[in-house]
């Protein structure tokens, strides 16, 4: 609920603040309505359960589709670490690589101007593995919001914030999960680059 | 402590061979969703269905896309000169030429068991020389896709989209296959670097000054290579990452204005490498930087398209040139590298 509650409020702020700027500004820098892209993304990662402390990091590269000037499909390929602390709730903790993908969908709130409120959501793969080799597989969802810019029609830069849960089944290496599904919550700073080749087939 | 370079060194789990059945039917499952959600729900084998339809439609995909896009490129208005003949051919090259790669790596890598797809990070395997390579196979295989729909009649720009395209698709669909694979896993940074290769050449057309740049790859089989094929091993050179140089290569031309000196010929170019030696030795193991001087074909004017196809070819390669070599502290000359 809080977190729905700062998504809303930092989604209306930015689209208020970015009103005058839509009617003002000129689309002669902006990214292409349609085409692919190419986007980077950092997102660190902090705790998101009240009694449970995580850390970690998300590193995303991966294409993308603008499907129109407000809507984009992205496939991101992503890298990272998970510190699970103790928890009576898991089976599993200590420091973890991450391996994944997810698939998201962005909505821009406004088409026109250089900068841009827009909010995501999207659902990934993931593995988890450890130093002794124990690793989990699980899917995840997410959610996020932000703003975006568009300086020149070749970049796009996006700041925001993103819920993620992914929830852990498979016990990797081994043909039968002994043990109870897990899930790791956090609450992240996204910051991501795009390049918009603007090449038109 | 001396591992085999021919296999990643992150597998740590590996199964007990008893086990290697109920695995290869546990593979069948989906591994991202939970066993209880599976147990007793009436959409288990719709799921079970659709993944390995999934899983085993990745090839078809792959070669219905081309001929999705040549016929959808086809009707478009700026593509009437676009060659039909032309278009079957290069598709039968491009089906055969996949299927044939695919059979070859089937054998070469994915003959071992198959497990659940899963996920593994990679960054310390091979020093990242095999970063470098997925990077080129990528930026390759997507000038390649290009050459080809360029030959075909399409408009140049529709040529680099959908090679690009087709390119990371082909890289990923190996990267996917490796997911399945109990030794391997899906690599996020391989796929990071597939995305980048195949990236190069649309920057380089939205930035001509780009095109100055090049990645190219020179290869000498590494003594272990030669000795393991000696022993009767399997391995494939692909995967001597101890013999393999990733150059990025310059012309500097672009930078002497409209006069260079007449000294410097247009075909001459400067390249910086990167190679890895002693893989199998954790301890001993480093990377080798080198400086080289590099052939620019394209450079070359002819009027014999016959002869530019090969120059354009030819420059996806780095041939012998001299060229300082960094080993750790050590800095040799080399006339020939």
């Amino acid at each position: 609920m809080r977190l729905a509650s700062l998504l809303a409020i930092l989604t209306t702020s930015v689209s208020l603040a970015t009103a005058g700027d839509a009617v003002t500004h000129r689309d002669s820098s902006a990214c292409r309505a349609e085409g692919l892209f190419f986007e980077l993304r950092a997102v660190p990662l902090y705790e998101a359960s009240p009694s449970v402390m995580e850390r970690g990091e998300l590193v995303m590269l991966g294409p993308g589709y603008a499907l129109s000037r407000v809507w984009a499909l992205s496939l991101l390929f992503a890298t990272g670490s998970r510190v699970v602390a103790p928890s009576a709730a898991r089976p599993v903790n200590g420091e973890f690589a991450l391996g994944g993908a997810r698939l998201e969908l962005t909505y821009f709130l406004s088409d026109k101007g250089s900068i841009r409120p827009f909010c995501s959501a999207g659902a990934g793969l993931f593995s988890i593995i450890n130093v002794g080799g124990l690793g989990y597989n699980g899917n995840g969802i997410h959610v996020g919001a932000g703003v975006g810019w568009e300086p020149t029609d070749f970049f796009r830069g996006k700041l925001g914030v993103e819920y993620d849960r992914m929830r852990f089944f498979n016990l990797v290496g081994q043909p039968e999960g002994q043990f109870e599904p897990f899930a790791l919550n956090a609450l992240g700073v996204s910051l991501s680059a795009s390049f918009v080749p603007g090449i038109v087939p | 402590m001396v591992s085999d370079v021919n296999r990643r060194p992150l597998k740590k789990y590996a199964l007990p061979p008893a086990d290697f059945v109920v695995w290869r039917r546990d593979s069948q499952r989906f591994p991202f969703l939970p066993k209880e959600y599976e147990q007793g729900n009436p959409m288990t084998p719709i799921l079970q269905g659709a993944f390995v339809m999934i899983r085993s439609a990745v090839v078809v995909i792959m070669l219905i896309g081309f001929f999705s896009v040549s016929w959808a490129v086809a009707g478009q208005d700026d593509s009437t000169h676009v060659l039909p003949g032309r278009i079957v051919l290069l598709s039968a090259i491009t089906v055969g030429t996949v299927t044939a790669v695919h059979l070859y790596q089937a054998r070469a890598w994915w003959e071992g068991p198959r497990a659940p797809f899963r996920f593994e990070n990679d960054w310390v395997y091979a020093l990242n020389i095999d970063k470098l390579g997925h990077a080129y196979g990528a930026y390759t295989l997507s000038h390649l896709f290009t050459y080809s729909m360029d030959w075909s009649g399409f408009s140049h720009s529709t040529s680099i989209y959908y090679g690009s395209v087709l390119g990371l698709a082909y890289q990923l669909y190996v990267e996917v296959e490796d997911g399945f694979h109990q030794e391997y896993g899906f690599s996020p940074g391989d796929a990071f670097s597939d995305v980048i290769g195949a990236a190069i050449p649309l920057a380089q057309e939205r930035f001509p000054v780009l095109k100055n740049f090049a990645l190219k790859w020179s290869y000498y089989p590494s003594t272990e290579y030669v000795d393991a094929l000696r022993g009767g091993s399997g391995r494939v050179f692909i995967d001597d990452y101890q013999g393999q140089t990733y150059y990025i290569t310059m012309d500097p031309h672009f930078l002497m204005g409209d006069h260079p000196p007449w000294w410097i010929p247009p075909w001459l170019g400067v390249g910086f490498g990167l190679a890895a030696r002693d893989l199998q030795n954790t301890e001993a193991r480093r990377r080798l930087y080198i400086f080289s001087l590099d052939y620019n074909f394209t450079r070359i004017e002819t009027e014999s398209s016959l002869l530019r196809s090969v120059f354009t070819v030819l420059d996806h390669f780095h041939l012998p040139a001299p060229g300082l070599v960094l080993d750790g502290s050590t800095v040799k000359l080399r006339l020939v590298y």
